[in-house]
């Protein structure tokens, strides 16, 4: 919440002093977001930062018309998504490409330190995270790691707000079993898909 | 409660998305099912605990972004974006002016009035460094066109200066402009070209820019024709605006009034005169040898004349002041031109020798 006013606040800057303090506060907030929202789909660091460079150029030319965008963050969020897929129809020559349908490499993980868990107990869950389907680890990554809130991803995945609950459950069971093995029985049954 | 259920609120309440009920309801069920207590404590450390953020190499990106920024602003095309990218696109103007400018260019190298450059090495209480200072001027009436040491080429419009120091490219490209001028700044990335004047500096990087900023005018203008310049207020140094082509930041020169909020500075697109073959920007127009006025007051208008024509113009009656013109005229003496004027505009003039007098 307190985020999103701090997001609220720096697009009106932008908007109407075009304030350059403003546009880099808003860059160093949400750019290494934004990479690794890019990078799942494009799997280069070079055409990640490219991409998510290019969605902060989108964003300083159109400063004029921020005041109209509700939500600035989801719309950032879409802006990068639509640019990693021409980049993958540009650069894998497809002439079209469905996202839901290549496969993503997900960048996320715990640390035992932070959470004064052994490092084998954070092995296990980072496996567990791994193992994850990917569409399931980047809707974990986005609620968790992002701070977004389920109708957003559904907003910027274009996929339904039921979805995004249900990938977080079962990532979620996932998880727990991996921190305590006696769950699998129950959990187990619910795996079928996701 | 089924094990699914109590997941699907487990997960709400980490997004932070469940409600008092919601809340409730899982406590409820966790009485029933202990055995998920500690892995919902670990779960709520993992979901909580934020990854080890890369802040060092933050400021790095921002900088090539910021030069990925500016190298756009010159090209208007993002690699990766299509029609359908952004539910908002704004069209960009085309790209004929370069033509335009040579002309102009060459239309300038006609009218070229008189250059006086001078050498004020000898006046070093004025130069605490030592730094020999050159200054280049137009009188009233006259333009002038320069190449300064790093390939630069600069026009000057009539009763402007642009000063420089003697080493000049050397570490800084910096220029000081009184008056008007239309800069066609030589690329070089590694050393941005300044322009100061008394209201604004004006950083650039490979660009072609008009910049207006007389003294006895009311605003200073700067009109980017291609490439990014970036512009700091002396009044307000917080402030940076980044201009892209065809936009013009127009700056008051007076302080504004507590009792009547005008903005500082307004940015504004850049007015075509479409009527040529080849149209150009209206701020740019002198350069072509045309005197234009673009809606402006008389009071501006009187300004422009007197430096255009070398005349004195007195508006015997504040009520015409702020009445405003337009208009372009090659190639006409100012009765001609005051003529014109008077067509439109409620006025009397009388011309003697060089002194005009505009009354009702």
């Amino acid at each position: 919440m307190k985020e999103k006013s701090i997001i609220a606040d720096l697009q009106q800057k932008i908007a109407l002093y075009e304030d350059m303090n403003a546009y880099r506060e808003l860059y160093e907030l949400l750019n290494e977001r934004l990479f690794w929202f890019v990078y799942s789909f494009v799997k280069s660091r070079e055409a990640a930062e490219e991409i998510v460079s290019d969605v902060f150029i989108k964003l300083w030319t159109i400063r004029n018309e921020l005041p109209s965008i509700v939500n600035l963050q989801v719309y950032l969020y879409v802006i990068a998504r639509n640019f990693s897929k021409n980049y993958i129809i540009k650069e894998y020559k497809y002439p079209h490409v469905c996202l839901d349908e290549i496969p993503l490499e997900v960048e996320t993980s715990v640390n035992p330190e932070e959470l004064y868990i052994s490092s084998e107990m954070a092995g296990r869950i980072n496996k567990a995270i791994r193992e994850l389907p990917p569409q399931c680890r980047l809707i974990f990554q986005l609620v968790r790691e992002h701070g977004l809130k389920h109708q957003e991803v559904a907003d910027i995945l274009t996929i339904s707000r039921i979805t995004v609950r249900n990938q977080l459950t079962i990532a979620a069971r996932k998880i727990a079993q991996a921190v305590y093995p006696h769950l699998q029985p129950a959990a187990a049954r619910q795996q079928s898909r996701c | 409660m089924k094990e699914e259920k109590i997941w699907e609120l487990i997960v709400l309440k980490l997004s932070g998305e469940a409600g008092p009920e919601q809340e409730a309801e899982l406590e409820e069920a966790l009485k029933q099912a202990p055995d998920l207590v500690f892995p919902l404590g670990i779960l709520e450390g993992i979901w909580h605990s934020k990854r080890n953020s890369n802040a060092a190499g933050t400021a790095d990106r921002f900088n090539r972004h910021l030069q990925r920024l500016s190298n756009h602003l010159s090209e208007d095309v993002l690699q990766y974006e299509t029609a359908a990218a952004a539910p908002v696109v704004r069209s960009s103007r085309k790209k004929y002016y370069r033509r335009a400018l040579l002309a102009g260019a060459m239309a300038a190298c006609l009218a070229l009035g008189l250059v006086v450059v001078r050498y004020s090495a000898n006046r070093q209480e004025k130069v605490p460094a030592a730094v020999a200072q050159h200054q280049v001027y137009t009188r009233k009436g006259a333009r002038s066109k320069l190449h300064l040491p790093d390939g630069t080429e600069v026009w000057l419009n009539a009763g402007s200066k642009v000063t420089y120091e003697n080493n000049f490219g050397g570490a800084t490209r910096e220029v000081t402009l009184e008056g008007e001028a239309f800069f066609d700044v030589a690329k070089d990335p590694d050393m941005p070209f300044i322009i100061h004047t008394d209201m604004i500096d004006i950083k650039v990087l490979g660009t072609a820019l008009n910049v207006r900023a007389y003294a006895d005018e009311k605003a200073t203008e700067t009109a980017l024709i291609r490439g990014a310049v970036e512009i700091t207020l002396h009044r307000s140094p917080e402030k940076r605006i980044v201009l892209r082509p065809d936009e013009k930041l127009v700056v008051r020169n007076d302080s504004p009034a507590l009792t009547r909020p005008v903005p500082i500075m307004t940015l504004t697109q850049l007015h075509y005169l479409e009527q040529d073959e080849e149209p150009a920007p209206m701020e740019t127009l002198w350069m072509k040898n045309k005197l234009a006025f673009d809606g402006e007051p008389l009071q501006q208008v009187a300004l422009k004349l007197e430096r255009w024509y070398d005349v004195k113009v007195i508006i015997a009656d504040k009520a015409l002041e702020q009445v405003e013109y337009s208009g372009v005229f090659e190639n006409e003496d100012i009765a001609e031109v005051l003529y014109a004027l008077q067509l439109t505009g409620n006025f009397r003039y009388t011309i003697r020798g060089k002194v005009i007098t505009i009354g009702l």
